[in-house]
């Protein structure tokens, strides 16, 4: 079994590299032959990765531990569900889900751009397969999963902290997110080693984009609220490297997405686009490596990772590759217009772009501090999490008025009377908005004062555009409200989409407000019959209960909660124990208890920190007010996200008239 | 190569705009960092042992030998850590949360001063390494294949 995937890897190796010089030569000698089967090799190495996966699968399956890394992250004991898991747990098996992804992309190019992109796809298909040649290479020389031993009689399992329904999911789409980056990075760079200045390579790439930036945002957000029930701190976000390796790259196409709008609409910023595609995909090859190589736990790990100067490498050509071929294309990239004015749609926009990609930076800066400060004065020092804090909050304020303004505001100049009106009522309920919770009492707190003021100037600005369009379609076809909405989202998906992301990022910008800004911690150690008080809860401990699960064994302490004497019934945190076959110390894990109060929008929020055999305990309760609208944004943005990418025919015959009639533009 | 159809070259100063304010946020990250920013130095056991940060608040990286007691009494949780790369050992005494992967064989951060009765740990600060990359100790037997 292990021989025919390792098989498998080395043939998938041979398949990509014959694609990407095939495809090369295809595409330099304008070779109609060559690039067909440049294009028959991606199809094929489908198949041949698809027998890897399905070695390494069955293998799982079948608890084979002769597999070193089936041994190292699977047992007979773990549930099916996180059986698969397991698969993308190791080092090995994730880059095996990157090839796997990366290919099944690769063929879906190839099958919706058989009568599309002529001139583009014959360098699209050498630079996919080129990608595919690095991370197959990995895979046969580096981090191979087909790595064999004596087999134990069992395997070590999954960490606790993985088994959790979240994690079955939160991986999968950051890989999807990191992976996707490759397709509009292939068009971009074919664009420009085809001489093709236009736009089109935007447009073709646009869903591709959308769906990346979108997985990596469900990603991050499936990581925060397993993070947040799981991990244990209270918290959803602890600027670990592993968390910001998914931010940056979402950060950077956050950015692209919209300077997008400005290329296709105004023919400005283009080389600023091809910089963000490479950098954003960059970011996600940095991604990667970071949540696999444990670069910045030591320097040490650095040197002694067997991945590190492979990705260093890839890096440094996915770098340079753009840097040049922008140089050599400089000529064709020259903005068509002026911006005439700084107070226009694309001045918000490239204004909007330039605080993503700080922050980006910002993050980025922060995260390679360590490598940078030993190079430089010979200690490692990191930085800490105010860092982060300081410059999402100073970026991160003036991007937020940027939502409400840059949907609205006019493109080319706007005049100071459609100022007025456009932002009068936004700004003024901003105000008010800030007012009023100065009078509550929670003007203490100026900062998350001033997030919720702008967040207030955000909703209003986006739900004025909703209503003035839902006005103006009953005005021209009648009907209800709701069918004038649902008719001018269905109209212009991209834009409204977009507007519904917006509100999306209002929501959990409260949510993650409010528990940053005005939540509340109590810690006490506690004996039975004792009571802890946080606010207006009295959490009154019961007793400790040990009981036994599938795969573990819980010590649970109960507390009867009550406010306002009213009693509210039970929560139970625990601690699980995770036997591991040779090993007398099992694998604990953390189960806080989250009693949700949708009335007042909070969690009551409790972790047993230790127990002890006298039966009493060290609990730490947290207060998280309002914490449930991050979740419900979520949801809002995955809504906001499909409508902005479902496919529009309607567009789609807009943009084939408009190429169709454009010159081509630079050589052929 | 056609010629391009460029129907008007941007504003000089909107691009002096641009450049200054990617080149002003890069000195801010870096004025921040070196003036301001809230770091702290990451030393082994072995470097902290020498005491070229006696004093400071640093973030010492090792990996648990063993360990007793428990963070949530006031005795507190005695680990004795080594250096990841000398194996030479230290003992500290940490409070607070202890992470769901901490046990003996992993590697761990944790913020403290080092003082010349040893190293005082700051609470709630013992970190493990992201569970993402969590690496179980390799299982008994021989690896035969690559």
């Amino acid at each position: 079994m292990a021989s025919l995937g390792r098989g498998a890897l080395v043939l998938a190796l041979v398949v990509a590299a014959y694609a990407l010089v095939v495809g090369l030569l295809g595409a330099v000698r304008r070779d109609r032959r060559m690039v067909t089967s440049a294009r028959r090799a991606t199809f094929a190495l489908v198949g041949v990765v698809g027998v890897a996966d399905l070695v390494y699968a069955a293998a799982i399956l079948r608890h084979d531990f002769s597999f070193v890394v089936v041994a190292e992250t699977s047992s007979r004991s773990l549930p099916i569900g996180y059986l698969i898991t397991s698969f993308w747990a190791s080092q090995a098996g994730s880059l095996l889900l990157w090839v796997s992804v990366l290919t099944g992309c690769a063929a879906i190019v190839q099958l919706t751009n058989r009568r599309a992109n002529g001139e583009l796809m014959p360098w699209v298909t050498a630079i996919l397969a080129a990608i595919a040649t690095f991370f197959c290479t990995l895979l046969v020389v580096a981090a191979s999963p087909f790595a064999t031993q004596v087999a134990p009689a069992d395997g070590n399992g999954l960490n606790p902290s993985l088994q959790n329904p979240y994690m079955v999911a939160h991986p999968p789409s950051l890989y999807l997110g990191y992976v996707t980056l490759a397709v509009p990075f292939a068009f971009c760079m074919a664009a420009l080693l085809a001489g093709r200045s236009d736009a089109r390579w935007i447009v073709s790439t646009r869903r591709w984009t959308l769906t990346s930036w979108s997985f990596l945002g469900v990603g991050m957000l499936l990581g925060a609220h397993w993070a947040y029930v799981e991990v244990g701190w209270g918290g959803f976000w602890a600027w670990d490297p592993v968390e910001n390796a998914a931010l940056m790259p979402w950060l950077v196409a956050t950015a692209f997405l919209h300077s997008v709008m400005v290329q296709e609409k105004k023919g400005m910023l283009k080389v600023w686009n091809v910089v963000l595609v490479a950098t954003a995909f960059a970011l996600s090859i940095f991604g990667t490596f970071l949540t696999r190589s444990g670069l910045l736990s030591s320097i040490h790990a650095f040197v002694a990772s067997n991945v590190g100067f492979w990705f260093v490498g890839f890096i440094a050509v996915v770098l340079a590759g753009p840097a040049a071929l922008i140089i050599w294309r400089l000529p064709l990239l020259r903005t068509e217009h002026r911006m005439e004015s700084l107070v226009s749609r694309e001045a918000t926009f490239l204004f909007n772009n330039l605080l993503l990609v700080g922050l980006a930076f910002a993050v980025l800066w922060g995260v390679i501090y360590p490598l940078i400060s030993k190079t430089v004065i010979g200690d490692e020092v990191t930085v800490n999490a105010p860092f982060f804090q300081f410059f999402s909050v100073a970026f991160g304020l003036p991007l937020l008025a940027l939502m409400g303004i840059g949907p609205v505001i006019a493109w080319r100049r706007a005049s100071l009377r459609s100022l007025r009106a456009t932002f009068g009522i936004p700004f003024a309920t901003g105000v008010a908005c800030g007012l009023a919770l100065t009078v509550l009492g929670y003007g203490t707190n100026a900062l998350g004062t001033a997030a919720y003021s702008l967040c207030v100037f955000v909703a209003v600005a986006i739900g004025s555009e909703f209503a003035r369009g839902a006005a103006a379609r009953r005005a021209l076809s009648g009907g209800s409200w709701a069918g004038a909405l649902v008719a001018l989202i269905n109209r212009n998906r991209r834009r409204y989409g977009g507007y519904v992301v917006h509100l999306a990022m209002v929501l959990m910008i409260i949510g993650m407000v409010g528990t940053s800004a005005y939540g509340t911690t109590r810690e006490a150690s506690l004996r039975p019959g004792e009571t802890l008080v946080i606010r207006d809860y009295r959490l009154l401990f019961t007793g400790l209960v040990r009981e036994s699960g599938p795969n573990y064994d819980e010590r649970s302490a109960r507390f009867t909660v009550s406010r306002a004497g009213q009693a509210l019934g039970e929560i139970a945190p625990a601690n699980r124990f995770y036997p591991i076959t040779g090993q007398v110390d099992p694998q604990r894990s953390n189960e806080a208890a989250i009693r949700t109060d949708w009335s007042r929008g909070e969690d009551l929020f409790l972790i047993l920190d230790s127990a002890r055999s006298d039966g009493s305990v060290t609990v730490k309760a947290l207060i998280n007010p309002l914490v449930n609208l991050l979740w419900l944004g979520a949801i809002v943005f995955v809504l906001g996200s499909l409508i902005a990418a479902w496919p529009d025919r309607r567009e789609a015959r807009r943009l084939a008239r408009r190429y169709a009639e454009e010159p081509v533009v630079g050589e052929a | 190569m056609n010629s391009s159809p460029i129907v008007e070259r941007p504003s000089g100063h909107i691009r002096l705009v641009f450049a200054l304010a990617i080149a002003g946020l890069l000195g801010v990250f870096a004025v921040y960092t070196a003036l301001i920013g809230d770091t702290t130095p990451l030393v082994g056991v072995a470097e902290a042992a020498a005491g070229k940060h006696r004093g400071e608040v640093v973030r010492l990286a090792g990996k648990v030998v063993s360990h007793s007691g428990d963070a949530g009494t006031p005795a507190g949780l005695r680990i004795v850590l080594a250096d990841n790369a000398t194996g030479q050992t230290t003992v500290l005494v940490y409070h607070g949360s202890v992470p769901d992967a901490f046990r003996d064989g992993r590697r761990v951060v944790v913020d403290g001063t080092e003082k010349a009765s040893g190293f005082e740990a700051k609470t709630d600060t013992l970190v493990t390494k992201c569970p993402s990359k969590y690496q179980p100790p390799t299982s008994t037997g021989t690896v035969t294949g690559s």
